[in-house]
């Protein structure tokens, strides 16, 4: 038998590790126990028994699940979430995220492709989106170039998919940053201070829609 | 940042080198995405590891008057890089040059977690039956069908030469280890595995550099019998150094 994984259970897994580099436990857990069932019967869930690329996998489900059980157990207090009596999750069609206070007055966001079969899609909505918004400057527009340009001979098959704009279509102003995998990073100041948490999640919502292939 | 990439076959010489364009917001979120260890800001972490030239966000302190010098007690001469943060920057540059050279989608690489009790390599990536050509690379000749899921792992070193090669033999240690724990129920796959090392230091002598060692089995029968000696994991580099084994070792 090759090193193969049962049909669905990357894609659970894969978007298991997405919601939890998010913040968000709640879908990572349910993304977990897909996963979960997915995985044969005959697989073993102990890492230091393991004979194949499913054991592996299995016991990594398990190990997640008890950090995630932990965590719930120690985040009674709440987290950093906007605020820990609201509902500090934001979605659109095809991606979800989370809401971070991060300073006074300033809103960060972790998001993800909750639908990875579109990711091709995904990418042409940001290369849209990253076109179309404002350059955000970066070390080297600052510090100047680190090589000289004829060192930047990068082949096409090697570039840079990562895209950081900011979206100015609606107050306040958002920094949008898309990595080389299916993440988003978006930030924002509010100067007045946001009536409400929902006016945040509003404002990082359309950010969402507006690299969301399917909205 | 630009940084030199050599692709070679196991050992051998580079196939191709070519720049890969790492930026810290990019490397920053992948490393803490694809990372084993759970690190705040990788970003300023590469900036200072990376970027800067000539380790100066790792100013020396300055020496202590009266300080008593013993060798029990000596002052802190400067502050250094951390090996797990390395290691962490290591894994989103092996993620980040892996899924651009063979063109992966983000569901082609599952994140493997660490354990202390097992040795399990850090990513499986899928890849595709003529991933080298997709590469623009030319594959040796009788290559046996690979396995879909290929195990990889993510070093991290210092300084270039021979601690690059020391670190790509860690990594092929970690691969033989896999392949001797599969070995009963894959046993076609063994042979099959990728090590990328990410030497970070910015010297002006001796530029950040990554190099991508891809093993491929020539001999699997050979590979198997040897797998299933003992201790064949400690030895890995005396059992497999002969050429008849695995192309380009």
């Amino acid at each position: 038998m090759a090193s193969e994984l049962p049909k669905g259970l990357p894609e659970f897994f894969v978007l298991s590790r997405q919601a939890l580099w998010a913040g968000d436990r709640v879908r990572a857990r349910g993304y977990l126990t897909r996963a979960e069932e997915l995985v044969s019967p005959r697989a073993s869930r102990r890492v230091n028994q393991y004979a194949s690329l499913e054991d592996i996998v299995a016991a990594d489900i398990e190990k997640i699940r008890r950090e995630l059980d932990r965590l719930e157990a120690r985040s009674e207090n709440g987290d950093l979430a906007a605020g820990a009596d609201e509902n500090p999750y934001v979605s659109s069609t095809a991606l979800s995220g989370v809401v971070y206070g991060d300073g006074f007055g300033q809103f960060y966001m972790r998001a993800y492709l909750a639908k990875l079969d579109i990711e091709d899609k995904f990418r042409e909505a940001v290369d849209l989106a990253a076109a179309t918004g404002s350059k955000v400057a970066i070390r080297e527009d600052v510090e100047g170039p680190e090589e000289p340009e004829d060192q930047k001979d990068d082949s096409p098959e090697l570039g840079d998919a990562s895209r950081e704009w900011i979206d100015a279509s609606e107050f306040p102003k958002v920094q949008v940053h898309v990595g080389e995998f299916t993440l988003v990073e978006a930030r924002c100041g509010w100067c007045p201070l946001p009536e409400s948490g929902e006016k945040v999640r509003d404002r990082f919502a359309a950010v969402l829609r507006s690299i969301d292939p399917l909205e | 940042m630009m940084i030199a990439l050599d692709i070679r076959v196991g050992f051998g010489a580079p196939l191709r080198t070519s720049n890969v364009s790492l930026t810290a917001m990019n490397i920053g979120q992948t490393a803490g995405y694809a990372g084993a260890n759970h690190v705040l800001r990788l970003d300023e972490h590469f900036h200072d590891y990376v970027e800067l030239q000539d380790w100066s966000a790792f100013p020396s302190l300055p020496a202590v008057p009266w300080f008593p010098h013993r060798p029990t007690f000596t002052p802190v001469a400067s502050k250094k890089p951390s090996a797990d943060i390395a290691g962490t920057l290591g894994e989103g540059a092996t993620a980040i040059v892996l899924k651009r050279l063979a063109r992966l989608q983000t569901i082609q690489i599952v994140t493997l977690e660490v354990s202390r009790t097992a040795k399990t390599p850090d990513f499986a990536m899928q890849l595709s039956a003529n991933w080298m050509q997709t590469a623009q690379l030319q594959a040796p000749a009788g290559i046996p069908a690979a396995p879909q899921w290929w195990p990889v792992e993510a070093k991290a070193c210092q300084t270039a030469g021979s601690r690059m090669t020391s670190a790509a033999w860690k990594g092929f240690q970690q691969l033989v280890s896999y392949w001797r724990r599969i070995l009963a129920t894959s046993p076609s796959d063994v042979g099959f595995g990728i090590v990328v090392v990410f030497k970070y230091d910015n010297l002006a002598t001796s530029p950040p550099r990554l190099s991508a060692h891809i093993f491929l089995p020539r001999n699997q029968a050979l590979i198997r019998t040897q797998l299933a000696a003992a201790r064949v994991v400690s030895r890995a580099k005396a059992t497999f150094l002969n050429g008849n084994m695995l192309h380009g070792v």
